[in-house]
């Protein structure tokens, strides 16, 4: 079986197995709530701690993100997957508590944008990028590179590209969530996208001659 | 000098780099050619700050739009943008998939299940 057949086929039978879970659950069986838990629990933590990087501050999100689907579980319709469901509420919970915890101002990210002359020419001319890194041995390696320089990134701009570019929310979307307009949203995205290409810039261009 | 040599020279040209003889020798081609006098002015319009600006609508829009077709012709000329523009959308791939398998994934601590599971449903 090829790997995208096995995983339509591992999808099909989660969305077999959550539909048994969600009757079981709503029939109040207390074995079923442990077992959405264990099931769902690892990947929404995952979720959370894109946008929420300190983990005890995580952990609460996800502990908040369970309570509030317990609650609405008799309300769930079911019209959407159950992950897709507990995905949207576990997003909405490590925002809600990124809000409550820093009430801060905006953290700038200007120093990680490219330079240019008074005359509007690079500064540092860009180089090609390697496309060495792309080899399998090395993607386990790049996935660590990258997932490390997201999370260097001013928190404000790496959730905007965590909505938008992991999460693949689109633009009115990611506007929604963080409560700011459509124009606003796609300016942090590109502005975090920029700032994550000069944190990785180091690790594709080739050596100075 | 011919045309294609003309606008190979087009990124140094903008940025000034190039030895007085050889933007001699590209204004002298100018001045003969439309075509190439046309796709430098042009090129004027965009600055390479205009684009690493812009850039992030690139892929979205239209090939018609009129924003698109100005960055196009920017990058018609500008090498350094084109590695830009490169990157970025390699950029967005790293970004996407650098999402953890499922097998990656660490089961949540005793203590974590304990404490969730101690809010869960009350009858």
């Amino acid at each position: 079986m090829s790997s995208s057949a096995e995983h339509r086929a591992s999808n099909v039978s989660s969305q077999h197995d959550d539909g048994e879970l969600l009757v079981r659950l709503r029939s109040g069986e207390t074995q079923a709530y442990a077992e959405l838990v264990e099931r769902h629990g690892p990947r929404l933590l995952a979720v959370i701690r894109r946008i929420i990087v300190q983990r005890d501050d995580a952990e609460d999100a996800l502990q908040d993100a369970f309570v509030s689907a317990f609650k609405s579980l008799a309300t769930f319709q079911g019209d959407s997957q159950l992950g897709t469901w507990l995905h949207r509420i576990a997003v909405n919970a490590a925002l809600m508590k990124r809000r409550a915890a820093h009430r801060r101002g905006e953290v700038h990210v200007d120093p990680e944008l490219p330079k240019f002359t008074e005359f509007g020419h690079w500064e540092r001319t860009p180089r090609a990028w390697s496309e060495s890194a792309a080899e399998p041995t090395l993607r386990a390696e790049l996935r660590d590179v990258v997932r490390s320089a997201i999370e260097r990134l001013p928190e404000n701009h790496r959730i905007a590209l965590v909505l938008r570019d992991i999460e693949e929310l689109d633009n009115s979307e990611v506007a929604h969530r963080l409560g700011i307009t459509v124009n606003a949203a796609k300016i942090r995205v590109h502005r975090a996208r920029q700032a994550l290409r000069e944190l990785l810039d180091v690790h594709f261009s080739p050596e100075d001659a | 000098m011919n045309c294609s040599t003309v606008r190979a020279h087009g990124f140094d040209y903008f940025e000034q780099r190039l030895a007085p003889e050889l933007r001699a020798e590209v204004d002298a081609h100018l001045k003969t050619c439309a075509a190439c006098a046309a796709v430098f002015a042009l090129a004027c319009e965009t600055t390479c700050r205009d684009f690493a600006e812009l850039c992030g609508d690139f892929d979205e829009l239209p090939a018609e739009h009129e924003q698109r077709q100005r960055l196009e012709r920017h990058l018609s000329i500008c090498s350094a943008c084109r590695e830009y523009l490169r990157s970025y959308r390699r950029t967005i791939e790293l970004a996407r998939s650098s999402k953890e398998s499922a097998a990656a994934l660490e089961p949540l601590s005793a203590e974590l299940m304990a404490r969730i599971l101690a809010q869960g449903p009350r009858s």
